[in-house]
């Protein structure tokens, strides 16, 4: 068994000994392609939908009174959801959330941030 | 009564990058506030900045900003390069249309800037315009 795979293994223990630390949310990804100024806008479209395990390390409102986000951070696992970007969204318990950048990823574990208006 | 004067405005510029004659320049092209899925380290980000300055009624003065990214340590000449092709399609241009007219002027650069992205550089081509909307 190569490292990969071994360090693999292990990220999906952490997750599954988590237990309900980790929240289930729906992942939806979305492809955009280029610019199209015939019609001065863009296209994206959903690719994905399912759902992950996620991590949630860190909840913040926004620093200013006047505005009125909030920001989430979570830990998820890399093979769940790949390369994120601002056209992704995160699900929780109905609230649709944005995908800020930026992310960073090990490879085995993803740490995003997302947000959402209240 | 509304004039449109930005929706106009902003049509009559990205028209522009919606001609064959555009894209046959063969540069990519994005926009403020789009996150392009680029072919390559060679781009050109287009703002539009409406201005402030003496504000006239259904007209706007402002600047064509086109920020002109190339890979890091190339230096800046095809930067230059592209300067000139945008000139050749906006510089001293003006345009009629059927509600409104778009004039350009002069363009000048701001040389090379290292962008947050390291592996970027970064040039700034300004151009500005003046737009009157209701013919």
């Amino acid at each position: 068994m190569g490292f990969r795979t071994l360090l693999q293994n292990q990220v999906d223990l952490a997750f599954r000994m988590a237990g309900d630390l980790a929240y289930d949310v729906v992942f939806s990804s979305a492809s955009v392609g280029s610019y199209d100024f015939a019609i001065d806008d863009a296209t994206v479209t959903p690719v994905t939908s399912k759902v992950i395990k996620a991590v949630m390390y860190e909840e913040k409102s926004a620093e200013d009174p006047q505005k009125s986000h909030l920001t989430k951070k979570l830990l998820v696992k890399a093979a769940d959801i790949g390369s994120p970007d601002v056209y992704d969204t995160v699900t929780i318990d109905g609230g649709v959330w944005r995908m800020i950048p930026p992310y960073k990823s090990n490879d085995f574990t993803v740490e995003i941030a997302i947000q959402r208006e209240t | 009564m509304s004039s449109n004067k930005f929706t106009l405005l902003r049509s009559a510029i990205t028209s522009v990058f919606a001609t064959q004659a555009w894209k046959d320049e063969g540069i990519q092209t994005t926009v403020d506030n789009f996150n392009a899925q680029l072919s390559s380290s060679e781009y050109i980000n287009v703002s539009i900045v409406p201005s402030g300055f003496m504000p006239m009624f259904n007209s706007v003065r402002g600047q064509l900003i086109i920020q002109i990214y190339l890979p890091a340590g190339k230096g800046s000449k095809r930067a230059f390069e592209i300067a000139d092709t945008l000139d050749k399609h906006f510089s001293g241009k003006v345009s009629l249309y059927e509600e409104a007219s778009l004039q350009f002027f002069d363009s000048y650069l701001q040389q090379g800037r290292p962008d947050d992205a390291k592996s970027l550089f970064r040039t700034d081509y300004h151009i500005n315009f003046k737009f009157f909307a209701g013919r």
